[in-house]
Formats: structure tokens, sequence, C-alpha cells
């Protein structure tokens, strides 16, 4: 190998007849003047000059290729490989041509490459291009990150990336970009598993429901699957966990509303003055109830009942209520408090205010992965009021610490979200936003930190990517958001153009931590996702299911036929459990036979008569 | 003026219905009576199988294939104000073994080249019959180039045998040039050769013989007499074909075979010829050339465009040479020519 061509003080190009080069592989460069730079390959081409691609001019066929092999020349060997190296750091003057070029051993790129023990980080995949080093590696960064090839597991190959989660206190937040099939929502599992492995108290907004670490990936041999179970819980927004209502701000009460459906001006209005301090559920619930059915009423109905004496007793106290309530807040239009009314029943409904996220906060002490479910309408105010209680205890615990005082002890913690955009998008506002930016900005100094997944890195908000210390970029295909990442992160243009190209689970990694992009591979997860199944197969094995069950109703009944059907429906819909009538019994009948279960013969009374196959 | 001018459209239609009237119209004798006249007079058609690799390798048995090819070129315009570099590269398709490669330099400005150019214009001088014909000396110089190529290329080859032995030389064009040009230093190849059992072929890309129509004169039409064996070989053979010639009455002479050979989908042919000692090979050595020949190509085996590749003196290459090791001063004063500064 050897540096061809024109240099500069940040790239060269290097040739060899004989090594292919690896993209993302590293190489010394044996310039002793420069005190032997280290480079990586950014971009590789291979060239025969016997088989040129010219349109033009003549083309080398395989025999004569073959005839010149008999007679013992191999125009393959013709074969010259071109690599672009770029300098890891910039030379004072561009690098001598001619000069040869090595492939460096592990110790001399240990330092650059490996910057935690395994134990103590992020344990996310290797580097790639670092094949060839990974023989003198320590034993101890041997086989611990298999990967997938093709849906099997296979050897670690090269040196580990291990991420140094003790460096997010300087350079904080994760971002994780990429396409639908890139590997994004492996990435992040891969990422949590390894958090978990740490202990780390993790806060998971799950909106697809897949983050569940109890099925351990089959594909993996036995010893090297991990039990996470009691690492992580999985709480479902309204069965397990919920917003405890006396909580509530007027805001976050709004936030909650609207999030319910949206809300217009007047019934904004209509929430900050009919909410009041100390409100428990039933207290705003009755309130809004009352109001709406002392509008119904009418202030004059009202006042003639009470003056003519028409109400009594528990009905008049509720009578002179309504028209207190009336007087109050009696200028808010009935159709916003009915829509209100009509929200907070959706909110209900959810069984939203059932439950407490003390068992989040109980996780969190616990140092345990708590994934948090819903759909993405609820869970993003959820998370608003999840947050905020929960970094607010951290802050406070941390304030009061700078402040030399005492205050109960509440850890740091992690948040994690897939479809980030929706947390904190740019443009509008969203519940989450403003929580979302808080730690963005503020989370490094209470140790809270973020974790957010996007696929559209272009709709995040702007001061939230701009805090993301940390980038993962898998494999993206739109135009602008590629544009975004190349802005957002130090990623080459050689390499954005990449991006449309990487396999799924390779992955950019663009880090304040490293000082520059590396090109990974992400390890195999240890446990998969619980619906991994393809629901069109799913589709075919439940019909297969349904046919079964039917077959199984009425085999016994056979044969049936024109005369006898009506007479045995009754025994074959008690034993489905269904209602069909004739009709539809002689249809399931036909689909049988279709599919062969049983035979359909022509009676001589001109319809069909149904036997047992065989 | 960056229109084509209608004179020299009128001119070239003109050439072109001339050229159509020669070519199509009257050649009345059909490609299969031309065929037959051939192969009852001339020559023998032969089919020819592409050698399978087995084959090749076991009619080696180990030795090797050696191509040999030159390349001349010359900086400066006008005699005697230019600089000529010549060099000849025998490789070898062993791999393991370096080209052996032999350069010259020739100048009529230098003195014992301007010696050698005088005393060949003398003689040649002397030697024509036609008095009033002068032979002059850039015509020499350019003789004396094509001599002093032919000899490079010879050296190289027997060198070659000398030092590796291979099974075959293949030369690029006709071996009758190397004859003709440098008799005496071939004549050491031939008997070389002939001792080791080494087979010279020569590998001819544009044939310039007239061998059928003299030949066939007595049978073909007035018109077509005059014709180039080239012309009269497009499109009549078919592809993987040849015609070996027999013995006929050719300027190759006494010591030569010879055979054309359609080697690619081009109707166009090329010629081999071998030494008549070594004859009995020629279907083998054909089936060869055809074996290394693309189909697409130009007709040549590939190996002599290999070769061609590694031996061809590119113009910048000359030029890197002379700025590098000639004197500016006198590069200017000697070489340089006024019309490589126009601007247009």
């Amino acid at each position: 190998m050897q540096v061809v061509g024109l240099t500069t003080q940040q790239q060269v190009y290097v040739a060899s007849q004989k090594r292919k080069f690896r993209i993302n592989e590293m190489l010394k460069i044996i310039d002793s003047e420069l005190d032997y730079p280290l480079g990586e390959v950014v971009e590789t081409q291979s060239y025969n000059r016997y088989i040129p691609l010219s349109m033009d001019k003549s083309f080398v066929d395989q025999g004569v290729i073959e005839s010149l092999k008999s007679i013992g020349y191999n125009l393959a060997e013709d074969e010259i490989n071109i690599a672009k190296v770029r300098l890891l750091e910039e030379a004072p003057y561009p690098i001598q041509t001619g000069v040869d070029v090595d492939v460096p051993s592990f110790d001399e790129v240990k330092d650059l490459l490996v910057k935690e023990k395994p134990e103590e980080g992020l344990v996310l995949g290797v580097i790639k291009g670092t094949e060839e080093m990974a023989a003198g590696m320590d034993d101890n960064l041997k086989g611990i990150a298999p990967l997938l090839k093709d849906e099997e597991v296979i050897e670690q190959q090269g040196i580990p990336f291990n991420f140094e989660l003790k460096a997010m206190h300087k350079y904080p937040h994760i971002g994780i970009i990429g396409g639908s099939g890139s590997g994004k929502s492996f990435g992040m599992r891969v990422i949590l598993e390894e958090l978990m492995k740490l202990e780390i108290p993790t806060i998971v907004f799950d909106p697809h429901f897949e983050m569940d670490f109890a099925t351990p990936f089959s594909a993996l041999a036995k010893e090297e699957q991990v039990d996470f179970n009691d690492k992580f819980a999985v709480y479902q927004i309204g069965q397990d966990v919920g917003v405890n209502f006396a909580e509530l701000s007027t805001k976050d009460l709004t936030d909650l509303l609207a999030a319910a459906s949206d809300l217009s001006d007047s019934m904004i209005n209509a929430v900050q003055k009919l909410h009041l301090k100390r409100d428990s559920l039933l207290t705003f619930d009755q309130r809004l109830g009352d109001l709406q059915e002392a509008q119904r009423l009418g202030q004059n109905r009202i006042e003639r009942d009470l003056k003519n004496g028409a109400v009594t007793g528990n009905q008049k106290e509720e009578y002179n209520n309504y028209l207190g309530l009336l007087r109050e807040f009696g200028d808010l239009p009935a159709s916003s408090i009915s829509g209100l009314a009509w929200r907070l029943g959706r909110l209900k409904r959810e069984g939203l205010f059932r439950h407490s996220i003390d068992q989040i906060e109980e996780g969190v002490r616990g140092r345990k992965l708590v994934v948090i479910q819903g759909p993405i309408w609820l869970l993003q105010v959820f998370a608003t009021y999840a947050l905020g209680t929960l970094y607010r205890k951290r802050r406070d615990y941390k304030d009061a610490q700078y402040r030399c005082q005492e205050a109960d002890y509440f850890p740091p913690f992690v948040v994690a979200t897939d479809e980030a955009h929706n947390f904190a998008p740019k443009g509008y506002q969203s519940p989450a936003n403003k929580i979302i930016k808080e730690i963005a900005q503020e989370g490094r100094k209470y140790g809270t930190f973020l974790i957010l997944a996007t696929q559209r890195p272009t709709l995040l908000d702007e001061t939230v990517t701009a805090q993301l210390n940390t980038k993962f970029v898998f494999r993206t295909v739109r135009a602008t958001d590629i544009e975004t990442i190349k802005q957002e992160t130090d990623l080459t243009a050689d390499e954005a153009k990449r991006l449309p190209y990487l396999r799924s689970g390779d992955a950019f990694v663009s880090s304040a931590i490293f000082g520059r992009t590396l090109a990974i591979r992400i390890r195999v997860a240890k446990t998969t996702s619980p619906h991994t199944k393809n629901p069109f197969e799913e589709l075919e094995e439940q019909s297969n299911l349904e046919l079964e069950l039917l077959y199984e109703a009425i085999v016994n009944e056979l044969p049936i036929a024109g005369n006898n059907i009506a007479f045995k429906l009754e025994a074959i819909n008690q034993r489905l459990g269904v209602t069909l009538d004739v009709e539809q019994l002689r249809q399931k009948l036909n689909l049988l036979a279709e599919e062969g279960l049983i035979v359909a013969e022509d009676s001589f009374l001109g319809d069909k008569s149904y036997q047992v196959k065989g | 003026m960056f229109e084509i001018t209608s004179g020299l459209k009128s001119l070239l239609k003109d050439c072109n219905q001339k050229l159509k009237e020669k070519y199509q119209n009257q050649t009345n004798l059909e490609q299969e009576e031309l065929r037959d006249l051939i192969a009852q007079k001339i020559g023998e058609f032969v089919t020819l199988t592409e050698m399978s690799e087995v084959e090749i390798e076991e009619w080696l048995a180990g030795q090797e294939v050696v191509g040999v090819d030159g390349s001349i070129n010359t900086l400066g315009k006008n005699y005697p104000h230019y600089i000529t570099l010549l060099q000849a590269l025998a490789k070898s398709t062993d791999r393991d073994k370096e080209g052996i490669i032999k350069h010259e330099a020739f100048s009529p400005l230098l003195d014992e080249d301007r010696e050698k150019i005088r005393k060949k214009t003398y003689k040649d001088n002397l030697a024509q019959e036609n008095k009033d014909a002068i032979v002059y000396p850039q015509e020499v110089a350019g003789k004396i180039k094509s001599s002093l190529l032919a000899a490079l290329e010879i050296l190289v080859a027997k060198e070659s045998i000398v030092e590796w032995n291979p099974k075959l030389i293949m030369m690029d064009g006709s071996l009758i040039r190397y004859q003709m040009q440098a008799e005496e230093e071939w004549q050491e190849l031939v008997e070389l050769a002939l001792k080791n059992d080494v087979f010279l072929v020569g590998i001819i890309e544009e044939i310039g013989t007239n061998d059928l129509s003299k030949n066939l004169a007595d049978d073909l039409p007035d018109k077509m007499i005059e014709m180039y064996d080239r012309e009269l070989l497009f499109g009549l053979l078919k592809m993987e074909e040849m015609i070996k010639l027999k013995e006929i009455n050719s300027f190759k002479g006494e010591t030569l075979s010879s055979a054309f050979l359609r080697t690619t989908r081009d109707p166009g042919v090329i010629g081999i010829d071998i030494l008549k000692e070594q004859e009995q090979e020629i279907d083998l050595i054909a089936a060869l050339v055809q074996s290394l020949t693309p189909a697409a190509g130009r007709g040549i085996p590939i190996w002599l465009d290999i070769v061609d590749g590694e031996v061809r003196i590119t113009d910048k290459m000359m030029e890197l040479l002379i700025d590098n090791y000639l004197e500016p001063g006198l590069k200017q004063k000697l070489l340089h020519a006024k019309s490589l500064d126009r601007i247009y």
C-alpha cells in the first residue's frame, strides 16, 4: 500500500494492487516526518485498466479472460484498489506522496477507539473497518458484541463500540435518527438493554408497544441470553399508571384535555376559570356537570322555581348552588362547557385518573427501566405530567444540594422515547415540548438525560436537536432529513451520500465524546419485540384456526343435505357458539368443501349434499 | 469559418459516388464464387475451433507465451530538428518474469546518427536504377528509424528466448517487416527460434497485401484485379474462419507461411504469418489467436494489446522525459515546433 497522487493536509489517496480496502478501516501512513498519522478510509474504488468500462470500445469477454489465464496471465491481478483516506487529525503539511501505508496494530488505535471498559459503558456494537486490528485486542473486549447477519448470529468482528455513559455528564443526550427498517428501534433496544445492564434508572415512553424485554432472542445461544425480567417494568396508561388529578396545574389540565381533542380559545378560557387549586377529579367534574345542568335549566327558570317554592330540600340547595355557578361562570358559552365535559369524559374512560405515577417513581428509585405504553395522543400529555413531576423531584433534590440544604434523595434518570418529533415538534406547541426542551437544556446540570429517536429529524425542535451531543444516524432516504443531518452532525458529504444505502443495523455515530464520526454496526439485541409476527402470516393462521373449529363443529353432523340442513343447524350453532342461519351455514360448508376438508356432491334434488371426505 | 464549405461537401459526395460504383455495382462476382475460386487456387478454408483452457495448457506444457511490441515517438516536426525515442518490450505471460525492455534514441542532430544517414543516403542513391530519382536524407532517416525499431524488437525477442525459452512469441505486425528492415538480426532470431523450438508468429492488424488478386488475375473480373486483399476479404469469411494460403506467388516469398483470419464479429480480417519451417502448427496457433481475441474487439489477441499498452511511449510521457532531461534552451532552439503554440 502506498500513498499516490496529490496529497493534502487532510486527505490522501492510497493504492494497492494486492489488498482490497474496506470502507471505514483505519490505516497508518508511514510518514516519519509527520509522526505516522492515522487515517480512515472514506471511499474505496477498484479499477482494472484492462477491463475498462467503455461504451464505444471493445469489451473483453469472459472467454478471452479464461484463455489468457490458461496461458498464464490472470487479468484480474491487474486490479488496482484505491482508497480515499481522511486523516484523523489534520497534518501541519501535506503527506509525502509515495510513502508506505500499513495497518495499525490495536495498541496504536486503542486510545482512539476504546474510551471505556465494557463493563462500565454501553457495549452497543462494533466499529466498522477494525476487523484486522481486532486480533491484538485485550481479552475483555472479545466476544462481547455478537452481530446479526442474515437472521443468524455471528461472532463479533472488530473492536467493540463502547459508549462511555459517564461522558454523558459532559456531553448529554443522545439522538437516534433513521427511517423505518433502518434498525433504529433495534438500536434503541440495544441501548436500553445496556442501560439495564448498568441499572441506570430509565423511563421509556413507548408508543409502539414494542419495548418489552421479557422474550429472549431465540437465535442467540442459551449462554448469551440475559434475563432482564427483574430489571424492567411495563405499565400502560390507564391500566397501571395514571394521573393524580389533585396534582394537576391548570396548564397540565388544559394540555390533558387538549390531548383528548383540540381545545378552542373559549374552552381554554373556561378551564382556566373553572379549575381551582386543590380541585380533585370529583370536585372539578361535579362543578363542570353542575354548570352544564345550570346552563341547561337557565337562570330565569332556576330563580323562578326557587321563588315560587317548586323546589325544596336537597334540590333547593342544588338550585342555589346552580345559581352561584351561573353568577360566577354564567358568561362561559354552554357549548364550551359541554365540550370540556365530553373531553374529560374521554380521559376518564381511558382510566387516566384512576391511577398514579407512584409505580413509575418507585421503579426509578429502584434503578429499574420503566416502560410506559399508551396511544401516542395520551402518551404525550402523560409524559408531560410524569416527566414534569419526576424531573421536579430530581431538580429539587439537586437544587437543595447546591444550596447545602437537606432534601429527599431522588436518583438521576434517563428518558427515552421513539417518535420524538411528536413530543418536541418544531414549529408548533405540543404539551411535552416544554419539559423536553427544559431537560434538553438543563438536564445535564441535574443528571437527567434524553434519548430521543425519530425518523424525521427535520420535524424535531431545533433547540432540542442542538442539545443532542451524540447522534446515531441510521439509514435515511428522505433528502430533507439528510440535509438536516448534515447540518446537525459532523458527517461529511461522502458519509451523507452513503446514508440511503446503509444496511439495517449500520449507523454513523457523530459524537462529541469521540470527536469525530464513527461507522458502527449495532450488536444483536438480546431480547426481541413481542410483536414481530408478520400480520399477513397471522391472518392466514387465524383463518386456518377458524376453519378447523368449523370443521370440528360439523363433522359429526355429516352428511348434510338440503332436507336436513335446517334440522342440523341448531346443534351446529350450539357447538360453534354463534348463530348462523341456513344460508350462512351453506356458505360455510361450501368453504370447507373448497378447502378440501369435506366433499360436496350435487344431489338429485338439485341442491348439494355434503359428505365426510374419504 | 466554422461551417464546412459546400465545395468540400460536393467533393466528398463525388468521391463517395465513384467508390460506390467501383465497389458495389461492378463487383459482379458473387461471394460464393469468390470463395470457390480461392478454395481452388489459393488456399484452404478452415473453421477454427477455439482452444479450451485445458488444450492450451497441454500445448504449452508449462512454457509461456511472449508478446513483443515496439513503440516510437518523436518530438519536433521537421528534419533534422527532431528527436525520436524508441522502445521495445518482450513480456512473458508469467507475471514473475519482468519484461525485457530495450531503448534507443535517434536524432539527425547527433553526429553519429547524421553520419549513418549520410552513408545510407549515399548508398541508396548509388543503388538507385533511375538516376533522376534522388533519395533524400529525410526519407533515409525515416527508414533508419523503422529499422532501428525492428532491430530493437528482434533484440528483445532474442533475449526472451535465451532467458525464458517460451513456447511462442507473438510479434506485432508481419514478420516480413522484420525480415526486410533488419535482415541480419532477423536471421539470427530465426536460427535461435528454430534451434530452441520457439514458434514465431506475426499478427497483422492492417493487411496491406494484394496477394489474392495477383494470384487470381486470370479468373477475376477486370474491375477486381486491382483490389487489395482487405477489400476482397471484407465480409467473405465467417466468424472463426481462416484461409490457409498455399504456395503462391507472394512477396513474402519462400520463408514465411501466412493465413487470413476473421476472429471477431467485425467483418474485416487479420493476417498471421509464421516461419515456413513451423507451418505444420499454423492451425493450432491460429486457434490460439482466436481464443485470445475478444469477439467484440478489433481482431488481434488481447495479449498484444496488453504489451502494447505497456510499451507505448505516450506523448505525455515523451514530454515529461524531454522536459526533465533536456535543457529548456536546447529544447526551444532545436525541437520546439511553432505550430504547438497555436491558440486555436
